[in-house]
């Protein structure tokens, strides 16, 4: 057992199906035994602040070390985290700042299961040094850095001058508070145009704006500082040098509480939506040996600076003469630490519960390797078509992850049947692919996310596919402006080219006859030896079919006959068809199985992997493709004929009206005229019966008119609420 | 009769209504075409008897003018409305090639008001019939013809039909009716003959007495779509069982439904080729049942899950929907899933629902079809309207219909089984062959609030004492010690369970003491 075998195991993250079957990356380095590690004794109990992957992610490690896990959790929020952990306490109910935010009731939770340490996650108390002191006064260890380190690097303002005392590049700009306008541009011309003005206590691009001359900074000026007043209670404003077009790369540091700090290379994160990112990767292709060297060593210099424990993330943005600035330092486990893991062998996770517990750092900067590539993808319940991601809610009623195929690392703290629901953050999982180079992680990453299996929410694949196959991606030409560059326009979808389209015209067809053949195996009982006397049934002996496939407006003749054997198999229909579509040949070939949401094809000597997502009887067929999903209808040409005599549908649109579906009594109204809501977001609660019925938009819209009021009693088919 | 009753029946379930052609206005309107009729056709088509021609010659004309039905005219207003001509319903309904027409060479009879000239016949009259496949299978098909005489009913139709039915009878087949019919033909004074009608969307009306009628008599003024349109019938009355966009989907959805069902009462339920695992785990259904025991969830979502390959073809999926019916397969083999659905009404029973249940479950009893029936109800609606309706008489013909049926009846109770509704849905009690209870289940007289109500009437602590009867009644233990469950299952293992029964019960067999007929409280 290497140590790299041990993270493999732990990298199998949240999912039931654990098929051992990956990660495993060819490194040589095997610095340290897996044993030596797990018999440093370090907890025997550790409560875990946080929800979701990152939940179950610390879990993993915790049950590799021989740690016993307490997992916290709010009332509507039962899922895996729960149910990996050996012990689990309900902190209040659904929304965050009542439970995972909630620091009496976790306090409460620690003292009554003993738990000697808290691992805090991301986001919620992770960066909390209120928490951090609370913890220290009973006694009980927070996995992370001390409460000093934690304040400092949490103001930005005190950050910045920190990070430039430490000998740090930072951003030329000014920090402080900014009497007047013209102060404003007065800095502003000084550091030289364009700025960036901000709210100090501001944070996640709230309250940014961007000035390219005076007046826009005088503009700046007076939103930022009403915005630092009214938001953060803070008016102190930064202005900055604004760097266009920038990178963001960031420096993963681990230090121990002895004075020794390690940089772990980096992780490039410039693929983001409104400033979240949506694909990492590690190592950057931007950076050489040398400036990631300086920048390591720059990041090391301000954890020592701040007496660093634990693991932390320095981020900087780097302009494309690869001048680099620090732009702050995260004091927590980043969502996208799996990079690293897999570049450099480590378990984050572990090192951080090491740390906490005292030890020293094993490992020498001189035994961080780069090995190979890793790429994350975060897979979101969300619709990419709308600004590259609204979120949507659902259950998830199908959800099988990519984790048979190899170098397939998933973290995710779902499963089949789970709710996504509005408390929380949409993200259903982070999908890692590595490879020895990235062009082999990619593909591989192209797979994983054409093999991912997931029904009931709208996510976001579509969009990750389209970036990761991207030329632009490819190459490395990226910034933190891709996605809008890319499509200014916004996300439409995988566009099909010719050769693509005849793909998938093809396929359908060929799904559409396979259905077909499948529709004329009906057995006769073998109790009933009449039935095989009488004319019941006849073969199905067709060997040629004309078809009509309908893809947005157009239609597409298609012939299809079958070639070579086909044979069928228990659990399918091999077939191989050769399909004429609009002049072109192509060969498809399949495993057919029409119980599987996958759709392993073979489209003329490619494999492709295909998802039917519905077929219905009257040959509408939902495909995804590249990604993509496409609305098909698979006609007979006869059928197709007949069908130009029907009349156009003509959809009404009930979608903007909602009316009570039943008589009841309204409980809950969840929207007001104004705001905007998401598809399948709630909108108010009818009770009827003792039974509540949860009233749901069908789009995103702006709320018109609210009709009702709770306690209100409607009857059947009232006006409830008009969208806009 | 047996088997004739049998096939009007397994086309009755889509096309749903029997039609008694005897209304006024269908009389007025078909003296309209007939009249239309009468000019028009003399000077478009003179291909009547001409004596020159051989046998050979004529044969080949008569065959070729029953093709055109009506002619193109009256064919190109048929397409301009919407609608398919009868023969084009029958080539999309059927296998390629395998249709097989029966006579063709029919006249009508009539000799009154001018209908005896050779103008005013047309080989095959007004419907074609005969007999085809689908997907393989044996199955007889009349299609009244709308291009001629408005596929108004003569002796010869009904004659027609009649024949067909009688060969289907013999050979055990059902018989398919496309109906597009204005009404009797006024020129005859036919006997009145039960038919079936496929209702589309739009395009298609039923009603007894017409629009006119209804103003005169009870002056309430309706348009035809609303008295009798595609909506009407598939949401308020439950007399159509499915509505469709337009013929081209009814018949394509018409095929796939088909293909459930087996071709007499005598057949065994149909078993397809199955591609879906029958032991696989259905890891969703863990969580699909709400924590808050108020909270509604889709009953479909659970259907969905369990079937093979998530095909489930659902019978009048717009009316009654607190009650959901409709047929499906496991490992193959075609059954009857009823569910209460909780999204709807709370899932309780209603007049509508009940009647609609009956319906479903006495047609899957009559067909070999296993039922399987997923309970959370919690009870019957309360109210006058409900009492007046006659509730207890309707609902009682749920409870007479499972009880009577004698096909594999397996149950899970997924959440509530209150009071008598929990009798009513193919409990024990009424030969359930295997009732399962998921551990979220609830098996009690009623909810533990009206309970706790009744029984400490103007007490104090009433909170106290629910949270006894929840904990005394509110979960699976009171029915499984009692054996009313056979057993409580995880329900992921749900698929499983109910294939591995349904091979078991296979050679169920079970027969009702001997009666004349049953006495369903009607």
């Amino acid at each position: 057992w290497t140590f790299l075998t041990g993270v493999s195991v732990t990298m199998h993250a949240c999912t039931h199906t654990h098929t051992l079957t990956r990660t495993h990356a060819p490194h040589t380095h095997t610095h340290c035994s897996y044993g030596l590690f797990s018999s440093s004794q370090t907890f025997d109990k550790i409560l875990i602040a946080n929800r979701g992957e990152i939940a179950c992610r610390v879990i993993k490690t915790c049950k590799k070390m021989g740690i016993q896990t307490v997992a916290v959790h709010s009332d509507v929020d039962s899922n895996v985290h729960v149910k990996m952990a050996d012990e689990a306490v309900c902190v209040g109910p659904a929304p965050t700042s009542k439970s995972y935010l909630n620091m009496d009731a976790i306090m409460d939770a620690i003292r009554l299961t003993g738990a000697q340490a808290v691992h805090p996650g991301y986001g919620f108390l992770s960066e909390n040094k209120d928490f951090a002191k609370r913890l220290a006064a009973v006694g009980v260890t927070f996995i992370g850095p001390d409460t000093h380190a934690i304040q400092a690097m949490g103001d930005k303002i005190e950050s910045k001058l920190i990070a430039k005392a430490a000998k740090v590049n930072t951003i030329p700009g000014f920090d402080g508070v900014v009497k007047t306008a013209e102060d404003a541009v007065k800095i502003a011309q000084q550091i030289g145009y364009p700025v960036m003005i901000k709210a100090s206590a501001g944070g996640g691009g709230k309250g940014m704006r961007i000035a390219w001359n005076d007046e826009e900074t005088r503009e700046g000026f007076r939103f930022s500082s009403q915005e630092a007043a009214s938001s953060f209670g803070d008016d102190r404003l930064l202005i900055e040098k604004y760097i266009d077009n920038p990178r963001h790369i960031e420096i993963q540091v681990l230090a121990d509480k002895h004075g020794n700090v390690l940089w772990l290379n980096e992780r490039e994160c410039s693929i983001q939506r409104r400033n979240q990112k949506v694909v990492e990767e590690a190592p950057s292709m931007f950076l050489d040996a040398d400036t990631r060297r300086v920048m390591g060593e720059q990041a090391v210099q301000l954890a020592k600076a701040v007496k660093y424990s634990s693991a932390g993330t320095v981020e900087f943005l780097v302009d494309s003469k690869k001048n680099f600035y620090f732009l702050e330092m995260n004091t927590r486990l980043q969502v996208e630490h799996p990079v690293t893991e897999c570049i450099t062998g480590l378990d984050l996770v572990e090192q951080m519960i090491r740390i906490a517990k005292g030890y020293q750092l094993q490992q020498k900067q001189e035994d961080i390797p780069i090995n190979g590539w890793a790429i994350e993808s975060r897979v979101y319940a969300e619709d990419p078509f709308k600004s590259f991601g609204l979120p949507s809610i659902g259950r998830l009623s199908q959800y099988q992850e990519p984790l048979k195929l190899s170098h397939v690392r998933v973290d995710s703290g779902i499963e089949e049947g789970s709710d996504i629901n509005i408390y929380y953050d949409p993200m259903i999982s982070k999908l890692v692919t590595y490879g020895a180079t990235r062009a082999e992680a990619l593909a591989r990453m192209e797979d994983a996310l054409d093999n991912y299996v997931i029904r009931g929410v709208t996510h976001n694949i579509p969009l990750l596919r389209e970036i990761i196959t991207h030329p632009r991606f490819v190459s490395g030409d990226i910034s933190t402006n891709f996605l809008p560059e890319v499509y200014p326009e916004g996300f439409k979808g995988h566009h099909l080219d010719e050769d693509r389209c005849r793909e998938l015209l093809a396929s359908a067809a060929a799904l559409h006859v396979t259905s077909q053949l499948y529709s004329h195996k009906i057995l006769g009982t073998q109790s009933d030896l009449m039935l095989c006397y009488r004319v019941s049934s006849a073969p199905m002996d067709q060997n040629n079919w004309e078809l009509c496939v309908e893809l947005g407006q157009e239609l597409h003749d298609i012939e299809i006959s079958k070639s070579g054997n086909s044979y069928i198999f228990m659990n399918g229909l091999c077939l191989s068809l050769q399909v004429k579509v609009d002049g072109g040949q192509v060969e498809v070939c399949g495993d057919w199985n029409l119980a599987s949401p996958l759709l392993p094809l073979t489209i003329n000597g490619t494999c492709r992997m295909l998802q039917c997502l519905s077929k219905e009887s009257s040959g509408n067929i939902v495909l995804q493709y590249m990604g993509t999903l496409f609305k098909v209808r698979v006609l007979s040409k006869l059928t197709a004929k007949l069908n130009s005599y029907m009349p156009e549908k003509v959809s009404e649109d009930t979608s903007s009206i909602l009316r009570s579906p039943m008589p009841g009594t309204v409980v809950a109204m969840s929207v007001k005229p104004g705001d905007t809501v998401a598809d399948g977001q709630e909108i108010c609660v009818i009770e009827a019966m003792k039974m509540q019925n949860s009233l749901t938009a069908v789009k995103q819209a702006k709320v018109k008119s609210v009709h009702c009021q709770p306690g209100e009693t409607v009857g059947e088919g009232d006006l409830l609420v008009e969208l806009e | 009769m047996a088997a004739f009753g049998l096939a009007r029946n397994s086309c009755g379930l889509i096309n749903g209504l029997r039609v008694s052609y005897r209304s006024l206005v269908q009389v007025k309107y078909g003296a309209k075409s007939a009249c239309l009729l009468q000019t028009n056709i003399q000077s478009d088509c003179r291909w009547y008897s001409v004596s020159h021609l051989s046998v050979k010659e004529r044969i080949e004309k008569k065959r070729k003018a029953a093709q055109m039905g009506g002619g193109q005219k009256r064919i190109d207003a048929q397409h301009q409305r919407g609608k398919l001509t009868a023969r084009e319903r029958v080539e999309l309904l059927l296998d390629p090639e395998s249709f097989v027409e029966t006579d063709m060479f029919v006249e009508h009879r009539c000799s009154d008001f001018g209908m005896e000239q050779d103008a005013n016949k047309f080989p095959g009259d007004s419907v074609v019939t005969g007999r085809g496949r689908i997907n393989g299978r044996l199955v007889y098909v009349f299609s009244q013809d709308f291009t001629v005489f408005g596929g108004s009913l003569s002796g010869a139709h009904a004659q027609k039909i009649c024949k067909i039915m009688d060969q289907a009878l013999t050979v055990g087949a059902p018989v398919i009716g496309l109906n597009d019919s204005g009404g009797a033909r006024i020129q005859e004074g036919v006997e009145s003959l039960a038919g079936y009608a496929d209702i589309f969307l739009d395009t298609s009306y039923l009603f007894i007495t017409g629009p006119d009628v209804v103003k005169s008599v009870t002056n309430e003024d309706v348009t035809q779509e609303e008295l009798g349109g595609a909506k009407t019938h598939t949401a308020v009355s439950g007399v159509a069982h499915r509505a469709f966009e337009n013929d081209v989907e009814a018949l394509l959805y018409l095929r796939d439904f088909f293909n459930f069902l087996p071709l007499s009462n005598q057949d065994p339920a149909p078993i397809r080729e199955c591609q879906d695992p029958s032991d696989r785990l259905v890891k969703s259904l863990d969580t699909v049942v709400p924590f808050e025991s108020t909270k509604a969830y889709d009953m479909l979502d659970i259907i969905h899950a369990v079937l093979d390959e998530g095909d489930f073809f659902e019978i009048m999926p717009t009316y009654a929907k607190n009650i959901v019916v409709g047929f499906a397969r496991m490992n193959g083999r075609t059954v009857g899933i009823v569910g209460n659905q909780p999204k709807v009404a709370s899932g309780c029973l209603d007049i509508n629902s009940s009647v609609k249940g009956a319906r479903f479950v006495r047609f899957c009893d009559a067909f070999n079809i296993p039922i399987i029936t997923f309970v959370d109800v919690p009870g019957f609606l309360p109210g006058t309207a409900q009492e007046y309706g006659g509730i207890i008489r309707h609902g009682a013909k749920l409870l007479f219909a499972f009880a009577e049926a004698t096909v594999p009846k397996i149950t899970i109770i997924t959440r509530k089984a209150y009071g008598g509704a929990y009798d009513v849905m193919s409990s024990k009690h009424l030969r359930g062959d295997m009732n399962y209870a998921w551990p979220t289940a609830e098996v009690a007289v009623m909810g533990a609030k009206g309970a706790v109500q009744i029984i400490f009437r103007g007490k104090e602590n009433q909170a106290e004492a629910e949270a006894e009867y929840v904990e005394k009644f509110a979960n699976p233990f009171p029915a499984a010690v009692r054996g009313f469950v056979d057993d409580i299952i995880e329900p992921a293992t749900t698929r499983k369970r109910i294939c591995r029964d349904l091979e078991v019960l296979a050679s169920k067999k079970q027969v009702n003491p001997w009666k004349k007929h049953a006495n369903i409280p009607l």
